[in-house]
């Protein structure tokens, strides 16, 4: 009995873990995420202008 | 007594009883005509049946002890009553390894054995389908399973209460132990007789119930002979499921980079606008960049942005800026190159590349506008760029972490399998295990 409900917990594991793989394919969705910063229309955002850029701080040898 | 009463009624022979030669205590017999030895439990006296009596031979209370299970105990394994007709400490003759043996008897089964190392228990039967010539394999094939060498070793006879249809004293033994947990097969050869025995390992919780005991068991110490691992979660079943899981992960992703084909949205050069000042730091222009539409079956997919720049010891950055015209949802991200190559001390060296790219996870259905902006360094020479976007990119970054969190459990079975089994061959001469 016990050692039944070990491997069905074990399963469970496995198919939650593949049923995530499946939403992240069909979703497109990154497990590490992205760099990209999102700004809703009015949002808190606030003063930014769409289009402009705030600078860069990235490539400094 | 009938075999109906053995069988139905779980009735065992009566018993005959004589009394010791040394200290006249009575000793009850079960196994009747066929003992030829006899241990006294009070008195430690072996005596055996010759010239039609029993004689002393032997003396052996010094090294007397309690049997955990008590001579006349009764109880069932595997569906057969057995009776604990004798009790044996044995030691090795070449260590001073030892260990204890109870001679189990059943009328209609006959003699079968329960042995007690360590605190691990193994409950042998006789078996006679193997070959009785004395065998020098370190591995062997049985009834499906393969057994591998455990150990070699011969015995003595320390100590003996009960009664015994072989002469304890005279007849040296020597094994060969071979193992495939939890079963063991054991060759048992003397000077005038030869046979296997299949071991099965048996929790000792499992023999304090068979025998109805109250009293505490030897304690366990370290890892038994045969002593299964982890009988509740399986290293091999759980690598069988992880296999399955792994195969299905496969499948899925081959599935998807089918269904889901990577698609150009965008492939455009630009010319990097002149600076607004001469002098100063570079103030480039924004560059308003090409539209694009997102459609998909989810309302979701990932991007990918390539850039390439012609950098030559130098650094080209682009801030993009996407705006979602049906939400006014602005997305930012930067996405720069930079290489640099040289010559020190001898050897030449480079470093970056021109292209470089990024992915933007789960970006919503509709028709994005693009902004770049440019940046660059005061000497840069850098004066285009080509940026391309898709869609629909294989995250193999997904895939990488999906296999690792299906592998944790399996994993950590197989590192806890083998340190069960490598501290389960520290107690052999043939280990396959090197130890420090």
């Amino acid at each position: 009995m016990k050692n039944s409900l070990t491997y069905k917990l074990f399963i469970g594991y496995l198919v939650l873990v593949l049923s995530y793989f499946v939403y992240l394919s069909a979703t497109g969705t990154r497990i590490l995420g992205d760099d990209k910063e999102k700004f809703e229309p009015n949002g808190s955002s606030g003063s930014r202008s769409s289009g402009g850029y705030r600078g860069s701080s990235y490539y400094h040898k | 007594m009938s075999g109906f009463d053995l069988v139905e009624k779980e009735k065992l022979p009566a018993v005959a009883a004589i009394s010791c030669t040394r200290c006249n205590h009575n000793i009850q017999l079960t196994t009747h005509a066929q003992a030829v030895n006899i241990g006294c439990s009070n008195c430690g006296h072996v005596l055996q049946w010759q010239n039609n009596q029993w004689a002393g031979i032997k003396n052996l209370k010094q090294h007397k002890i309690l049997p955990a299970i008590p001579v006349g105990s009764s109880g069932r394994i595997k569906g057969i009553v057995y009776k604990v007709v004798g009790f044996v400490l044995y030691q090795e003759a070449r260590s001073q390894h030892r260990w204890r043996e109870y001679v189990l008897f059943n009328p209609l089964h006959g003699y079968a054995f329960l042995s007690e190392y360590d605190g691990h228990w193994t409950y042998f039967t006789f078996i006679t389908d193997l070959p009785l010539k004395p065998t020098r394999d370190r591995s062997m094939h049985y009834q499906g399973e393969k057994y591998k060498l455990f150990h070699r070793y011969g015995s003595k006879v320390l100590y003996a209460e009960g009664e015994f249809t072989w002469k304890i004293l005279e007849n040296a033994s020597h094994y060969t132990e071979f193992v495939a947990p939890p079963y063991m097969l054991a060759q048992e050869t003397s000077s005038d007789e030869a046979c296997w025995m299949k071991g099965t390992y048996m929790e000792p919780g499992e023999v304090r119930e068979t025998f109805g005991l109250t009293s505490s068991l030897p304690e366990r110490i370290g890892v038994g002979a045969i002593e299964p691992f982890d009988k509740a979660f399986s290293f091999g079943k759980v690598s069988q499921l992880g296999g399955i899981a792994l195969v299905m992960l496969v499948v899925l992703q081959v599935f998807f980079m089918i269904v889901n084909r990577p698609q150009q949205l965008v492939e455009q050069s630009f010319d990097v606008p002149p600076p607004k000042e001469e002098y100063g730091p570079v103030n480039l222009s924004a560059i308003p960049g090409p539209s694009f539409t997102l459609n998909s079956m989810t309302g979701t997919s990932n991007l990918e942005f390539e850039l390439y720049a012609p950098v030559d010891n130098e650094w080209f950055a682009l801030g993009i800026t996407l705006i979602n015209t049906t939400t006014n949802e602005a997305y930012d991200f930067e996405l720069g190159t930079e290489y640099y190559s040289g010559y020190t001390g001898g050897e030449s060296w480079s470093e970056g590349s021109t292209t470089n790219d990024v992915d933007l996870s789960a970006m919503p259905d509709g028709t994005y506008r693009m902004i770049l902006q440019p940046y660059k360094g005061i000497l840069s020479k850098v004066n285009s760029f080509r940026i391309q976007v898709r869609k629909d990119v294989p995250l193999w970054s997904n895939f990488w972490i999906v296999l690792l969190l299906l592998a944790v459990v399996p994993g950590v079975q197989w590192i806890r399998h083998h340190s069960f089994e490598k501290s389960r061959w520290m107690n052999s001469d043939y280990s396959p295990y090197t130890y420090e």
